[in-house]
């Protein structure tokens, strides 16, 4: 496993992966009319502040930026990946391994959230996922950025 | 992790880079043991202490307090 982090091409081909497959889902329902129909929030008579406005911004396609954007910080990271001329020695490898727990904890953080939000009120289940999956997917790429910057090899 | 690293590169008169090259890591790794902020795998203080013409614990000082 350590033998597979230390090679920056395996970061590089996961994190695009990852990003990929977000982004794919993201710019495909941004502005679908299906997708609108499933949000919930944004057509119900009840106001919840944050919910409601999380909604709209869903139900108008603004999403597509989000993954725009986070695209964008996908392709810096995997080009300074790309960029390096030697693999990760035991110490990089080491911080990377550090990077990936705090997104892992992060994400089971933002789990056991999610199910406390859904436990309480199931409505509006697609809008509390994809906000979870933008959480998830920000950690992600954010603590790769953090690795790529901290780990530069001079 | 205490050690002697920094002792031991500068009386052969090498820089973080020289060490780190001889001993395959980066200057950060090097800079990172000097400071005491990253413990090395068992290899990599073999590799050291053999660069150094020195045993391991000459090389890294094993407090009872320091073990994880």
């Amino acid at each position: 496993m350590k033998g597979l982090l230390k090679n920056p091409a395996v970061n590089a081909v996961c994190l695009s992966l990852f990003s990929a497959f977000y982004g794919l889902i993201f710019i495909i329902t941004s502005g679908h009319i299906e997708f609108k129909s499933l949000l919930y929030y944004s057509r119900t008579a009840r106001i919840y502040p944050f919910w409601t406005a999380w909604s709209s911004f869903l139900a108008s396609g603004h999403h597509v930026y989000i993954a725009f954007t986070l695209i964008a910080i996908t392709m810096l990271v995997v080009f300074m990946l790309l960029m390096r001329r030697r693999p990760y020695d035991e110490y990089h490898t080491a911080n990377l391994i550090q990077c990936l727990v705090v997104a892992a904890i992060l994400t089971l953080i933002a789990i056991a959230v999610f199910y406390l939000m859904i436990l309480s009120d199931p409505n509006g289940i697609v809008e509390k996922f994809t906000l979870f999956i933008v959480i998830n997917w920000t950690t992600v790429v954010l603590s790769d950025l953090v690795f790529v910057f901290v780990c530069r090899w001079r | 992790m205490q050690n002697n690293v920094r002792r031991f590169r500068e009386k052969l008169g090498l820089t973080q880079k020289e060490l780190g090259e001889r001993v395959g890591v980066s200057r950060q790794a090097i800079n990172a043991i000097e400071t005491g902020k990253y413990d090395p795998s068992i290899w990599l203080a073999y590799d050291l202490s053999q660069f150094f013409g020195v045993s391991i614990e000459e090389l890294f000082l094993f407090k009872e307090e320091d073990r994880k």
